[in-house]
């Protein structure tokens, strides 16, 4: 016997077939699955976050317990012998052995990472004040930075940070050394770690560092104590035996002599064929073979008879002798003679002066004759006028100046507008 | 199209418009509960920050020499418990807590009770913990304390 199709798939769905509802369940599914999801991944998230929250947290908070009675926390950092920073790497590396014995990691594309590393925060201590004494009156804070993506993608990187605040642990041992310092005076004091003699002949005691310190070539000038005095030793030792020191405003700066300038090694020295006569401030430069040079071998070597011999240039120069008018002075090259300005003039005179070969006749006596370029120039400007052929200045009010320029033109005021009195009126 | 609207929320006749009122109802409900689960988390962290810095307090002042004999609300407050308080007063201070100003109080009792003698001291942490939605949640106080024995003996 044949069945009916129908009958095989059930009543209500033929009846769902009858109503158009047929995929509808599916329909529904498909919206509400991703809001599904989405809540998940929340719930996911927001637990990722709290687990990680904690973590840091106890891990902060085991690294802050090792920090309150670990040894050598409480020792001076930087002295000699300190066990400062050896304790507080070891809290800190606690603190980070806690965080990666988890899920937490290092590694640049991990899901959940530390953000640098934990760090023992320790209270800064002011001068006079020993790091004992800041533990005891202010927190040490252990922080912990770790980030976490988040499944869900609309949320941005979860920043967690993992924080423990407590006190160092107040030692029971009432008979600790009081510090002191080098001269003896007690932390706490007023004139605590003020001063200490400085071993170094060019140091002294710098109190803000409570070290000491170089003076260095022309350092400040101090009363003895705290000092760094003016000397020529040192300027010596640095720019060599030509140099001295030179007190001024307070500071020692080390100055070559006149004439010396520092060379490439930094040191006084005289410039090329030249020798050192002196030492200190009264070092000077002398040519090196001064002697040998004469007139009488100027006049040899060089020819011209006005040539003398010179100690600023340790060699020949020419006499300085007159010349006549538009005429200059040569130098050894030259002959040590006198020759004209330029080419446009020439000898006249039997040689004792020079002017123009070809002069320019001037119009009037309101030119003059130049030698540079031997062209007839105004012996007087013209401003606010125009200059004419004839060297006259023509004003702009029509006026004819020979010898001055025109007056400045008068500036206009604006008129004053009159108030009207009465206000508006018809 | 009509009847399908009609049928997504209910298949009877007369019924339309229920769908509209079950949300209307269970809105207000599912907003109020997720309101409510994070005020209940704010609070507990609140709780669990105060907890730890009990704890802190109450290791540092074990730990701390000359603490007086004293109970919480006794007048005037001795020197070393104040400064117990003013040191646990500092680590607060380097949290941000979701709660009304802590008030410190502390506490060192030495007595023997039925032949055994006790030396402990507590610290006790109470605020308030404020809302961070306005509406309807009360500001719920907070009390914790900690307690731990005196590390040293009788004078």
């Amino acid at each position: 016997m044949k069945k009916n199709s129908t009958a095989k798939i059930g009543p209500k769905f033929e009846q769902r077939i009858e109503n158009g509802e047929t995929g509808v369940a599916f329909l529904e599914f498909v919206i509400v699955f991703p809001v599904l999801m989405l809540i998940f991944l929340a719930f996911v998230d927001f637990g990722r976050y709290a687990y990680t929250k904690n973590i840091v947290e106890a891990a902060a908070n085991r690294a802050l317990l090792l920090a309150s009675t670990i040894e050598g926390l409480e020792d001076e950092p930087g002295a000699e012998g300190s066990r400062h920073e050896e304790a507080k790497a070891r809290v800190e590396a606690v603190a980070l052995d806690f965080v990666l014995g988890t899920f937490l990691s290092q590694d640049e594309g991990s899901y959940a990472k530390l953000e640098g590393l934990p760090e023992l925060v320790i209270p800064k201590a002011s001068i006079g004040q020993s790091i004992r004494q800041v533990l005891q009156s202010e927190p040490m804070v252990v922080e912990i930075d770790a980030v976490i993506v988040p499944f869900l993608p609309v949320l941005p990187l979860l920043s967690i940070k993992g924080k423990s605040v407590g006190f160092r642990e107040p030692s029971s041992d009432v008979s600790l050394p009081i510090p002191v310092d080098c001269l003896g005076n007690p932390a706490g004091s007023d004139s605590f770690y003020d001063y200490c003699p400085c071993e170094g002949a060019n140091e002294k005691w710098e109190a803000s560092t409570r070290a000491c310190k170089s003076c260095g070539v022309g350092g400040e000038v101090r009363t003895s104590g705290t000092s760094c005095s003016c000397s020529n030793e040192l300027c010596q030792a640095e720019m060599g035996p030509n140099s001295y020191v030179a007190y001024s405003g307070g500071l020692c700066p080390c100055k070559c002599p006149s004439g010396l300038s520092t060379d490439s090694a930094g040191e006084c020295s005289c410039p090329e064929g030249k020798n050192v006569v002196g030492s200190g401030s009264s070092s000077k430069c002398n040519c090196a073979d001064d002697d040998e040079w004469t007139d009488a071998r100027c006049q040899d070597e060089y020819t011209p008879v006005n040539a003398v011999a010179t100690s600023d240039l340790c060699g020949c120069k020419c006499a300085a002798v007159t010349c006549g008018t538009y005429m200059m002075q040569t130098n050894l090259a030259g002959g040590c003679g006198c020759v004209c300005w330029n080419g446009n003039l020439e000898t006249k005179d039997g040689g004792t002066r020079c002017d123009c070969k070809n002069p320019e006749t001037c119009q009037n006596d309101r030119f003059y004759l130049n030698r540079g370029d031997c062209k007839c120039k105004c012996k007087f400007s013209c401003t606010n006028g125009t200059m004419q052929d004839d060297c006259s200045c023509k004003c702009d009010d029509g006026s004819v100046r020979t010898s001055d320029s025109c007056p400045a033109p008068k500036t206009e005021e604006p008129p004053v507008e009159e108030e009207e009195e009465g206000g508006a009126s018809e | 199209m009509r009847a399908r609207t009609e049928r997504a929320c209910s298949n009877v006749v007369g019924e339309r418009g229920s769908c509209m009122m079950e949300f209307a109802i269970v809105v207000p409900i599912l907003v109020f509960t997720l309101f409510s689960g994070i005020e209940t988390v704010r609070a507990l962290g609140a709780y669990l920050r105060m907890t730890q810095i009990s704890y802190e307090g109450a290791r540092l002042a074990a730990s701390l020499p000359g603490l007086e004999e004293y109970v919480f609300y006794a007048d005037p407050v001795p020197n070393k418990q104040r400064e117990l308080r003013e040191k646990i007063y500092l680590v607060i201070d380097e949290y941000t807590l979701d709660t009304s100003e802590i008030t410190v109080l502390t506490e060192h009792i030495r007595t023997s009770i039925g032949g055994e003698p006790e030396n402990h001291v507590t610290v006790q942490l109470q605020a308030d913990y404020q809302p961070l939605f306005g509406f309807g949640f009360p500001s719920l106080p907070i009390t914790v304390s900690s307690t731990s024995p005196y590390l040293f003996p009788d004078a």
